[in-house]
């Protein structure tokens, strides 16, 4: 028997290598006094360091062990997307871990792992390294989310994340099976040739596709997959929240992107069908769900449920506009819904655990720029204008009417009608309401965590007003499908 | 780029700058300063907007638009979309109506708010207003305006919730947020559809498209166009979307005026102008267009007749004579419909002026029978409240006559006789309330009890000046019985394309009948006005107390006021009655119901997802497993 | 013996955790369960491989998920000891405070 050596190509991991080694550093501090910043000051770098090293492969297509990680310009798209949202979370984490007296190596290693994680899920192009990135990023998760061991809140959470993301690893990996039993390969580079060269059971590979969705579901937390989603987030911290509301879904539609695109030819129908129920179920339940929530935590989770299903339309025409749609979406969707989660942990500082939408009243008046950001973020999470989250609306609702999926689009829209009422509220609370002493006392250094929410209020009307360079790189990323 | 090329950024961009300095730095500033930067950031563009109108009117009929692209905003493979301002004739009659009909009211403000501890706040929103409304009607696209629709609505909702502390101004904030989100549900669609259909959003190409042989069904043209009539609909409360309006009335009376009668309500009615090449296309459109504003018209007029708060009168007679607009857009006069929205936004914007000046006389009193005899004290303010009201009544030779009258000649010409006397008796109901109004409140004796305020000169000279545009703009009407006023020379050729037929028609036929009819209505609505003030002004008790009248009428009848006892109970009685119904029945239980009734349902069904999420792991894997099991069932058993 | 005896060994198997975990309140039994469906999926990729394809990938696979499912208990069991130390109970059902 022959054997060859793989063709490992170790630069095609070098980024992961890098965040490995840090993390793994990152473990040996605890505690120590005087190391307040030092340790999310590594962690950032890492992640900084990083995110330079990817761009720098832009363009080159490099491949590694076999051809199972391939770094293209899609993949450099969406890991740079998650390094930022990781770099903002660390910064937040920063915050919220030293109103609480904590600062742990591990919990940074951890959000370095994560971000490993997602990188492999969005370079593999083999359903099984794409579950091992899958499991990274959720083994981290899950230990993050249940941090804090001393609150009931945080334990609950991590363990229905833990209990239910490993339900759900099980079903996709059930539709990792379903699809080497149908083509008799994981790649999903070759899917047309691996069906004209296998036994090829197609009802086996529709299997495969409505399990594989089931998955990814669950990370993106869409309808009927979510209900872990507001627990969860409710009971994390709320930096981890922050992370877990975007970095995983940006990984896991990455995924989604490649697979649909990998097994439309073949499965048309039954992954447009999951997609269109998964997105319909998505924004009404989301939005409507939403209009009930009294605690802000909860009101975001379930926003970010309807945010989804906004997204999943995009998957809809993926080989036209709906994935240049769909990427600008995500990217703006990072700016917004971190912001949003980037002030609700300033706000959260003084008042302890749950955050209720009502304790912000009137704090316009002493907070009057994290107001303004709010507002900016909620204005864009409701898809106004001039708001960067208009034209992600916009574009997406188009490409739908384009590939004839016009009643989709009159769901949307209704619901984002409805989503109006709950995103205004909180403005209208803050701007309104009489103010209330609960949260006139936040206080505390906030310089960094002010100076990088107004960036990211910026950034969200900056690419409402102008988000031709945005669409831009996005059409150079996606010129191979 | 040519210097008006340039200037025509400047006019949003002024107010916009009057926000940030307010906002950022405001703080610092007394409140001097604050009036002097926010009434700076809409002056000045008034003067540049009429250097520029001057120059419009000059130039050549070939080159009146001026049009400035700042940048591509959205470039994809199917559409692509400009950050660019139009300023032809139909937005520069907006923008001067904004802009003066603003300024005013913002210096009026000064005064008005002086106490209110939300000066520096008020005065943010209101230049933040002023900022999207003139983006609204300065873009040269769908998309664009959509930015300014939205922004204003977003200030008319923090302006309507301004003195948040009452829960009535809460409640209306959040009602006219729910009715505006019907329409906008109807404008992004309508949007949507005009990008599939035209792969365009600029005004300019979709009506070269449209005036070419395009080949686009009726049916999607209809749809369109019905779909962006819902929009406006919403942001002009035209029936039934009306129901946010008078309940709006809950902000600060330069809101009401500025936003809620002279401007924002009207965007709707530009907005159909903007579109009339779509409009006139789509069949049946406009015809529905003109059902929707005559119901509204007279409904709403009915309605003004009930009501006993100065402000709710004025908000229902505001939603009436839009209703008159859209009488105009229907009838496909747009000119007409356009100068009404002129000379209504200007005698509009005076009455409520007027009227908050009479509320800071009477200390914050609202109730119309609580006044009366105010023409004894507040001199200057019941004479120009007087002005405005004949205008609104359409007295000759005010302004309100000139354009009332081209509308219903309009209609005339366009629906026939019928639908011409129901909008005549729109234009009587609106006499008649007109009347009672100055009657009960200004005339007859006085029924307040305590100090009244003399209102100072800044209060005061706004009114004088409205007054007198209120009077003058009639200028522009002439020559009356003639397409060609000076008005629509001055309009030029903004619906040349769609209007010259209608022109041609007009020119064609004979002008006898609508000069009789002109008169004949005038005097019966001069009649009616004056016998309205007779009523209200000497037995309003009468005419208010419904159930104490017969007695009261006895008396009447024997104080020797016959005629004018008899004319109360044929007619004004019927018509409190019916405004009533109006009032109660249809607004409060049915249109009211339905809102609030949607809303609950969402709620109710919100509170169902809620419980459902129980909290349980167990129930949390059922339902990852009913989505697995739906979605493989699905591939196993129908798809083949 | 073939492939669809295996097949359906392994879709029994797997759905015996998929019913486990829904009906069972014991944290420790759920978690039981899921490494069930693991193994289920196992079965299936080493039946696939042996039968459908002369290709020894599904049997190397195993291995992988072999390596996850130990890390997966791992960090499970210690989420498991800190909820016990909390709550001083392993039942699911009496853990909902987050709802809503």
């Amino acid at each position: 028997m022959n054997f060859i050596a793989p063709n490992v190509n170790i630069i095609s991991v070098m980024p992961e290598i890098l965040l490995l080694l840090s993390g793994t550093a990152l473990l040996f501090f605890r505690n120590c006094a005087g190391q307040g910043k030092a340790i999310p000051g590594i962690a950032s770098a890492a992640i900084i360091l990083q995110g330079l090293m990817i761009p720098t492969l832009w363009g080159n297509n490099i491949a590694g062990f076999n051809s199972l990680i391939v770094r293209d310009n899609f993949s450099i798209l969406f890991q740079t997307m998650v390094g930022a949202t990781a770099l903002l979370a660390v910064a937040f984490s920063h915050y919220y871990l030293k109103q609480r007296k904590v600062s742990e190596g591990e919990y940074y290693a951890l959000i370095l792992y994560a971000v490993v994680g997602m990188n492999v899920m969005i370079a593999g192009r083999d359903l099984l390294v794409i579950f091992l990135g899958m499991e990274i990023l959720s083994l981290s998760l899950y230990v993050l989310v249940g941090f804090f061991r001393d609150i009931n809140e945080s334990m609950e959470a991590t363990v229905k994340y833990f209990l239910l993301g490993a339900f759900s690893s099980a079903l996709f990996l059930l539709g990792i099976a379903f699809f080497f039993g149908a083509l008799g390969a994981t790649g999903i580079d070759n899917v047309t040739t691996a069906i004209e060269q296998s036994g090829f059971n197609i009802m086996l590979l529709m299997m495969a596709a409505a399990l594989l969705c089931t998955g990814l579901g669950f990370k993106i937390a869409s309808v009927p997959f979510h209900m872990w989603a507001p627990d969860t987030y409710e009971g994390a911290p709320i930096s981890v929240a922050s992370l877990l509301s975007v970095a995983p879904k940006i990984a896991a539609f990455a995924v989604l992107l490649r697979i649909v695109l990998a097994v439309s030819p073949a499965t048309s129908q039954v992954t447009s069908y999951t997609i269109i129920a998964m997105a319909v179920a998505s924004m009404i339940i989301g939005n409507i769900t939403a209009l009930r929530q009294t605690g802000l935590i909860r009101m975001l989770a379930y926003s970010g449920i309807a945010q989804v299903g906004f997204m999943l339309i995009g998957l809809l025409s993926p080989e036209q506009e709906g994935g240049p749609a769909l990427m600008f979406y995500l990217s703006m969707y990072i700016l917004m819904n971190m912001g949003a989660f980037g002030v609700a942990i300033v706000f959260s500082m003084v008042e302890g655990k749950r955050l209720l939408i009502n304790d912000l009243s009137g704090i316009a008046a002493h907070r009057p720029f994290l107001s303004l950001a709010m507002s900016i973020f909620m204005i864009s999470l409701a898809g106004i204008p001039p708001t960067a989250g208009f034209f992600a609306k916009f574009y997406i609702f188009k490409t739908a009417i384009e590939a004839g999926y016009l009643w989709i689009v009159v769901v949307a829209v209704i619901m984002t009608v409805v989503s109006l009422y709950y995103y205004f509220r909180v403005i209208m609370v803050m701007y309104m309401s009489e103010a209330s002493d609960k949260l006139s006392t936040v206080s505390g250094d906030v310089t960094v965590i002010a100076v990088l929410l107004g960036v990211l209020a910026f950034a969200t009307i900056l690419f409402g007003i102008m988000p031709g360079s945005i669409i831009g790189i996005i059409s150079k990323a996606l010129a191979f499908m | 780029m040519t210097m008006s090329g340039m200037s025509l950024y400047f006019l949003p961009l002024a107010p916009a700058l009057g926000v940030l300095i307010n906002g950022l730095a405001g703080k610092h500033f007394s409140r001097q300063m604050i009036a002097i930067v926010a009434v700076t950031a809409v002056g000045v563009p008034l003067l540049i907007a009429g250097w520029l109108c001057y120059q419009m009117i000059l130039a050549p009929a070939t080159t009146k638009a001026m049009t400035a692209t700042l940048y591509q905003w959205i470039s994809t493979t199917a559409v692509s979309i400009n950050i660019g301002l139009l300023l032809d004739p139909l937005s520069m009659v907006m923008v001067l109506v904004v802009l003066f009909i603003g300024f005013f009211i913002h210096i009026y403000s000064v005064v008005y708010m002086k106490e209110d501890p939300g000066f520096r706040r008020f005065f943010v929103y209101m230049n933040l207003f002023i900022f999207f409304m003139i983006i609204l009607v300065m873009a040269d696209n769908l998309a664009l305006m959509f930015v300014g629709w939205e922004g204003v609505g977003l200030c008319s909702y923090l302006l309507i919730g301004f003195r948040h502390e009452k829960k009535s101004a809460a409640d209306a904030g959040r009602k006219a947020f729910v009715v505006n989100r019907i329409g906008d549900f109807g404008f992004i669609l309508g949007i949507l559809l005009v990008i599939v259909t035209f792969h365009t959003v600029q005004f300019s190409e979709l009506s070269k498209i449209l005036a070419s042989h395009h080949g686009i069904s009726n049916l999607t043209l209809t749809i369109a166009a019905l779909l962006l009539f819902t929009g406006a609909m919403g942001k002009s409360a035209q029936f039934p979307l009306h129901v946010w309006l008078p309940d709006a009335m809950e902000g600060p009376t330069p809101v009401s005026a500025l936003i809620h009668a002279a401007t924002m309500v009207n965007a709707g009615v530009y907005f159909m102008c903007r579109m009339a090449p779509l409009l006139q296309q789509a069949p049946y459109v406009l015809t529905f267009i003109a059902v929707i504003g005559l119901i509204t018209a007279v409904y709403a007029a009915l309605s003004a007749l009930g009501q006993d708060d100065i402000k709710k009168v004025l908000a229902y007679s505001t939603i009436s004579q839009i209703g008159f607009m859209f009488i105009a857009v229907g009838s496909g006069i747009f000119t007409a419909g356009m100068f009404h929205l002129v000379t209504h936004g200007i005698f509009k914007g005076l009455l409520f002026l007027g009227a908050g000046a009479v509320m800071h006389a009477l200390h914050g009193e609202l109730n119309i029978y609580n006044m009366g005899d105010l023409s004894g004290h507040l001199k200057i303010v019941a004479a120009t409240f007087f002005i405005g009201l004949l205008a609104l009544a359409g007295i000759f030779p005010l302004s309100g006559f000139f354009s009332k009258d081209a509308i219903l000649w309009g209609a005339f010409e366009q629906y026939g006789s019928w639908y011409w006397l129901l909008a005549v008796v729109g234009a009587l109901i609106t006499a008649l309330y007109c009347g009672k109004l100055f009657g009960v409140a200004f005339l007859g004796k006085q029924n307040f009890s305590g100090t009244i305020h003399k209102p100072d000169a800044v209060i005061t000279m706004p009114l004088a000046v409205l007054a007198f545009c209120a009077v003058g703009t009639g200028v522009f009407g002439l020559p009356m019985f003639t397409p060609n006023t000076l008005f629509s020379r001055i309009m030029g050729s903004s619906f040349a394309p769609t209007e010259a037929g209608h022109a041609v028609a007009v020119a064609a036929g004979s002008h006898t009948l609508e000069i009789v009819l002109t008169v004949a209505v005038s005097i019966i609505v001069i009649t009616v006005f004056i016998i309205a003030l007779r009523i209200f002004s000497i037995h309003r008790d009468k005419a208010a107390l419904f159930s104490a009248s017969y007695r009261k009428t006895g008396e009447f009848l024997h104080a020797g006021f016959g005629m004018d006892g008899l004319y109360d109970l044929l007619w004004v009685r019927p018509y409190e009655w019916i405004a009533q119904i109006c009032h109660t029945v249809i607004d409060r239980i049915i249109i009211d119901g339905t809102v609030n009734g949607t809303g609950k349902m969402a709620n109710a069904t919100g509170g169902l997802f809620s419980a459902l999420h129980s909290g349980q792991l167990r129930y949390y894997a059922v339902s990852i497993l009913a989505g697995v099991f739906t979605f493989v069932s699905v591939t196993y058993f129908l798809i083949p | 013996m073939g492939i669809y005896h295996f097949f359906a060994i392994g879709i029994i198997l797997f759905s015996i955790g998929l019913i486990g975990f829904i009906l069972r309140n014991n944290v420790i039994i759920i978690l039981m369960s899921v490494e069930l469906m693991l193994n289920a999926v196992n079965l299936l990729f080493v039946a696939f491989s042996r039968y459908l394809y002369a290709n020894p990938d599904g049997q190397i696979y195993v291995f992988i998920i072999m390596t996850v499912a130990a890390a997966e208990v791992a960090v499970g069991l210690a989420i498991i000891v800190a909820l016990y130390r909390r709550f001083a109970t392993l039942d699911v059902s009496k853990i909902n405070q987050l709802k809503g």
